[in-house]
């Protein structure tokens, strides 16, 4: 081995010092930590997960028992379904035609939810915008910056209620509220805070398998059915999820499309303005997933989606009740592209 | 709590935990990694220094065991020991720095080569002994030639003194590969040199 003595020679270990040492151990500190609360989190969403599930088979059965809720459109004949449904098919069409070359699979939402004030006087708002940038590689780390809203009255009447009962900017819950409020919050937005983690949530979560590449995921309706699984809430959600949220292609987005408008359980409900005041077309279905856990009421869950350009707007929980808009996510952009500018703000290379 | 049937001899004669055992504690609980990484952090910026210079491993050494904790999940330990694992995520950092590595090539052809008195990085000065210089110049040339996938097996080899089944391992390649590519590499050497045995360039180690 002596050749191996001369490139040892040729190219000799630096001085290795102690500050760098302990920079690098203070960075994988780091990374034990988030891998802690990762965990955490991590079960605690599979736990929402199933609640959800279990809180929609009651939904369900509350909508049965009552025959159809207030809010629910009446029954149409299926036709009219169908060519009220028509625009889903237009959507795929523009959808289809979407660049999806890239590295970053990147979406700006805006999400929220509305909810009671303890005493049941006005109706407040809280809301916070994510940047999410997924990589094609499913090796690589998911990005996600959360920029917190804070909490405001919801509409112009409930500012002025909130107003006569002194502007309060905190409330306290001596116990969780229907819309599963609880303890003390208060109405100042928190620091944006930028992480990066593993993307377990869509690579472990749809469709409950593990998903090694999102490319695998099909493009024809009905291969994306046969995927998606037999049960037709679940079906729905999981497709919803995909076509949002997702790092899928253009033409898993316009198969998307397509199962939606074949599935009974999806509903047109026209034209439509979303939480954001954007104009869209809308389709209603009864959700498993995008239910508050522990919501006691029936609710409904509305997509409102931009035909001409193929582009999902928004998806919204009301209380099939009283409209209360319960949760929603309304996606300002997303896109595929190279880079990933979250990336820029941490040293890299 | 998560001794796993995979991992044998949990722990060695001295008491102490092995490697592979700590890894396999380090899914359930991740401050262990830390331990791996007192163990290693030193051999791994050595290499990376090696191959690429002072700065470079300062940057990047952690980034080595950062790759290694996200992917602990994937160590199997009938696949092989820690040492040569992590020796693959090293392998994987200098493939996204063969720019500062063709660089540093070509600083050493040129410092052994040269003599033009011309101050290099200190890295660079350390190379420049005088009877070795030519040999080793040209040597440093030979390796900038070489494909990337060779200088691999023969870095590993040369500088982070692993076996053929640990090569093979740290780069996810067949055993047979190895072999081949080494054989062929050191041929390459040896003709560049010029029949000069690189024992013989003068060094005095």
């Amino acid at each position: 081995m002596d050749d191996f003595r001369t490139v040892r020679e040729l190219m000799p270990a630096p001085p290795f010092s102690p500050e760098v040492e302990r920079a690098g151990r203070e960075r994988l500190d780091e990374a034990f930590a988030w891998e802690r609360t990762r965990r955490g989190r991590r079960s605690a969403r599979w736990g929402a997960f199933g609640l959800g599930l279990a809180g929609a088979a009651a939904a369900a059965a509350l909508v049965i028992s009552q025959a159809a809720p207030p809010a629910h459109p009446g029954p149409r004949a299926t036709q009219a379904q169908g060519d009220a449904k028509r625009f889903l098919l237009v959507a795929a069409a523009s959808v289809a035609a979407l660049p999806d070359a890239g590295t970053w699979w990147g979406t700006t939402e805006v999400r929220g939810r509305q909810f009671h004030d303890p005493t049941g006087r006005y109706v407040l708002h809280e809301s916070q915008t994510v940047e999410t940038w997924i990589p094609a590689d499913p090796e690589g780390l998911t990005w996600y910056r959360y920029t917190p809203g804070g909490i405001r009255p919801a509409t112009p009447a409930d500012e002025a209620a909130w107003r006569s009962a002194g502007s309060p900017t905190s409330w306290t819950y001596d116990k969780r509220s229907p819309e599963g409020r609880k303890g003390e919050l208060t109405a100042r937005a928190e620091k944006p805070e930028t992480h990066s983690t593993e993307d377990w949530d869509f690579r472990i979560l749809v469709a409950g398998k593990p998903l090694t590449k999102m490319n695998e995921v099909p493009d024809t309706p009905e291969a994306l059915r046969a995927m998606v699984g037999a049960d037709e809430q679940v079906a729905i959600d999981t497709t919803v999820r995909l076509l949002f949220f997702a790092p899928v292609s253009s033409g898993t987005r316009a198969a998307a499309y397509r199962l939606l408008a074949s599935l009974p359980g999806v509903e047109a409900a026209g034209q439509v303005t979303d939480v954001l005041g954007r104009a869209g077309q809308a389709v209603e279905y009864d959700s498993g997933e995008y239910t508050p856990t522990g919501f006691p009421g029936p609710s409904r869950t509305r997509l409102v989606i931009d035909p001409v350009s193929g582009r999902p707007l928004a998806i919204e929980t009301r209380s099939a009740a009283d409209g209360l808009l319960l949760t929603y996510t309304a996606v300002r952009d997303s896109r595929w592209a190279d880079g990933n500018p979250l990336q820029n703000t941490t040293k890299e290379n | 709590m998560t001794a796993n049937s995979t991992v044998r001899g949990i722990a060695d004669p001295a008491g102490t935990l092995s490697d592979e055992a700590l890894l396999e504690l380090s899914r359930r609980r991740p401050e262990r990694f830390g331990e791996i990484y007192d163990r290693y952090v030193r051999e791994i910026h050595g290499y990376l220094g090696r191959r690429l210079d002072r700065q470079a491993a300062d940057d990047l050494t952690a980034e080595v065991f950062l790759a290694a904790f996200r992917k602990r999940e994937t160590f199997d330990p009938r696949r092989g020991t820690v040492r040569p694992w992590l020796y693959g995520f090293a392998s994987n950092v200098i493939a996204l720095h063969r720019r500062t590595e063709q660089r540093r090539l070509a600083a050493l052809a040129r410092s052994a080569g040269a003599h033009d008195g011309r101050e290099h990085g200190h890295e660079d000065r350390v190379v420049t002994r005088v009877d070795a210089a030519s040999v080793q110049g040209r040597l440093a040339a030979e390796l900038g030639a070489l494909s990337d996938g060779d200088r691999d097996v023969l870095l590993l080899s040369a500088l982070g003194e692993l076996s053929h089944e640990e090569v093979a391992r740290a780069l996810d390649i067949p055993y047979g590969t190895v072999g081949s590519r080494l054989s062929r590499v050191r041929k390459k050497l040896r003709a560049a040199l010029g029949g000069v045995d690189p024992m013989r360039g003068g060094c005095d180690g």
